[in-house]
């Protein structure tokens, strides 16, 4: 059977663009890359000449490492090569990239500078996209040819991504770049936050560069750490579960999400975030009812670490899902429970100010309740009350 | 086609971006063409070129490289945007077109 053909089976895996574009980001930090830069390029009405680029200054590949591995099906199960290594099985690259394209094109130098594109015609070819001409991709292929190693991915006939999008594709192409931007802030927030990886989207300079962000608010004095706990299982393997109450106070976190749905848990493996937000299916023991997103939990984010020699007991094979296998659910549902009973407790120990789940008139009312406190009023606090008051009779 | 000309077509690329041409946008047109010395009859032939365009993201593209003075640039980002304020409503397709131009020029950042 010939490559094109099996690749054009695994073209509807469920990958969003962000995720796919995750899958690339994965490889670029098991080959140890510091910078990732990322360009999303709409050329035209109908997005026929656009493209997508992924570019690292990681390890590259030597011509068998891309002919045999990164394009074509792996013959041999996945070798773990250490924290850093976010392969899973090894399909991520091709499965991720042709849920979006029709064609990959890999440049990589380590020894040597090496071009090949793989496309759901003629399989892996030595054609390249019209696209390689363009501004942006001749100037990273000069960045490459100077440095030591690197990769540069392109995806191009972007079929899926421009056909199957009647109106206002080229404005929804950017607004996927921004969703982009805000997963990898997310998902890659420990490498962020460690200084380990630097990402940059549709440029190279400072203000390309993704900002840290950190969703367990840890270095906040208001950020509280309840007790957390280690699990076990019996196939094997252990997680860490850390609860943390976060401040009330966390207004730019500009994710795309509501509060309400960022509370709950946030699965990482290798310090890699992969599902997030919600209660996973989790709810009190023998009641058919599953703990919803609800304000009163608003403020507890959970970190749980997926054991490595068993993820694959909870990871979905496109990596981008987390199903709680069954024999840890009991577990886990166990200290969730002591977990939410903590919060609880010490949510309603807190003071008045702090107490309250993040609400929008709880906000107001509690800066009301600090202008009012304030002796000397200024003039646009005045106004603020005032307004309050006319919108309170209203 | 000379300079002010290609900063003239933007203009009314980014007017014709949401496929109708306001009152407004007619107005300041006329106001901008005068200051940039360009006669009624050659602001007609742009408006007929870009009617009959098929791809406004390929045209807008291709002007945008055309202009190449950072200054003039710099003027045109500040002309867009009172083109996209003038009729008072801003439309996706308008900043789709701003973008893409701030981006052709590297003057685009997106959100973080």
């Amino acid at each position: 059977m010939n490559l094109a053909f099996i690749l054009r089976k695994y073209r509807s895996r469920g990958y969003t663009l962000e995720q796919s574009l995750a899958e690339l980001a994965d490889n670029s930090i098991t080959h140890n890359a510091k910078n990732i830069w990322t360009y999303m390029y709409w050329s035209d009405d109908q997005g026929k000449d656009s493209f997508i680029m992924v570019i690292d200054d990681g390890d590259g590949m030597n011509k068998d490492e891309l002919l045999n591995r990164a394009l074509n099906i792996p013959k041999d199960e996945h070798v773990d090569k250490g924290e850093n290594d976010h392969s899973v099985y090894g399909l991520g690259l091709k499965a991720g990239s042709f849920n979006h394209c029709t064609s990959i094109t890999i440049i990589t130098k380590k020894d040597e500078l090496i071009k090949k594109t793989l496309n759901l015609k003629d399989g892996i070819t030595d054609n390249m996209p019209s696209c390689i001409e363009h501004k942006f991709v001749k100037k990273h292929l000069e960045d490459l040819n100077s440095r030591k190693s690197g990769s540069i991915v392109l995806w191009s006939d972007l079929d899926n991504l421009t056909k199957l999008r009647a109106s206002e594709r080229g404005p929804n192409f950017y607004e996927d770049c921004d969703k982009a931007k805000k997963h990898f802030k997310l998902i890659y927030h420990k490498y962020l936050i460690e200084n380990k990886i630097n990402l940059f989207f549709n440029g190279t300079e400072e203000v390309n560069k993704t900002k840290t962000f950190d969703p367990f608010y840890k270095d906040n004095s208001n950020t509280i750490i309840l007790p957390g706990s280690e699990v076990s299982f019996l196939r094997g393997g252990v997680t860490k579960i850390t609860p943390y109450i976060i401040p009330i106070d966390t207004t730019n976190e500009n994710l795309g999400k509501t509060k309400n749905e960022l509370q709950g848990l946030y699965f990482l493996r290798k310090n890699r975030v992969i599902d997030y937000g919600g209660w996973f299916g989790i709810g009190e023991k023998n009641v058919d009812k599953f703990w919803g997103i609800s304000e009163k939990f608003n403020r507890l984010r959970i970190e749980i670490e997926i054991p490595i020699e068993t993820s694959k007991d909870w990871i979905t094979d496109s990596k981008n899902q987390v199903n709680i296998p069954g024999y840890a659910y009991s577990k886990i549902r166990k200290c969730l429970i002591q977990i939410r009973k903590d919060y609880l407790e010490k949510i309603n120990l807190m003071n008045s100010e702090n107490k309250q789940p993040i609400n929008e008139t709880s906000k107001k009312k509690n800066e009301l309740i600090r202008m009012l406190r304030n002796s000397v009023l200024n003039k646009e606090e005045l106004v603020k009350i005032e307004k309050s008051i006319k919108e309170a009779n209203e | 086609m000379n300079k002010n000309e290609q900063i003239l077509k933007l203009l009314l690329l980014m007017a014709f971006a949401d496929k109708k041409y306001m009152e407004e946008e007619k107005d300041l047109v006329l106001k901008l063409s005068s200051q940039l010395n360009i006669a009624n009859e050659k602001v007609n032939t742009l408006i007929d070129e870009i009617e009959k365009t098929k791809d406004y993201t390929k045209i807008c593209r291709e002007t945008c490289k055309l202009i190449t003075d950072q200054s003039d640039k710099e003027k045109t980002i500040q002309l867009l945007s009172e083109m996209i304020a003038s009729d008072k409503i801003v439309h996706k397709k308008e900043l789709f077109a701003y973008q893409i131009i701030a981006e052709e020029w590297n003057m685009y950042r997106g959100n973080d």
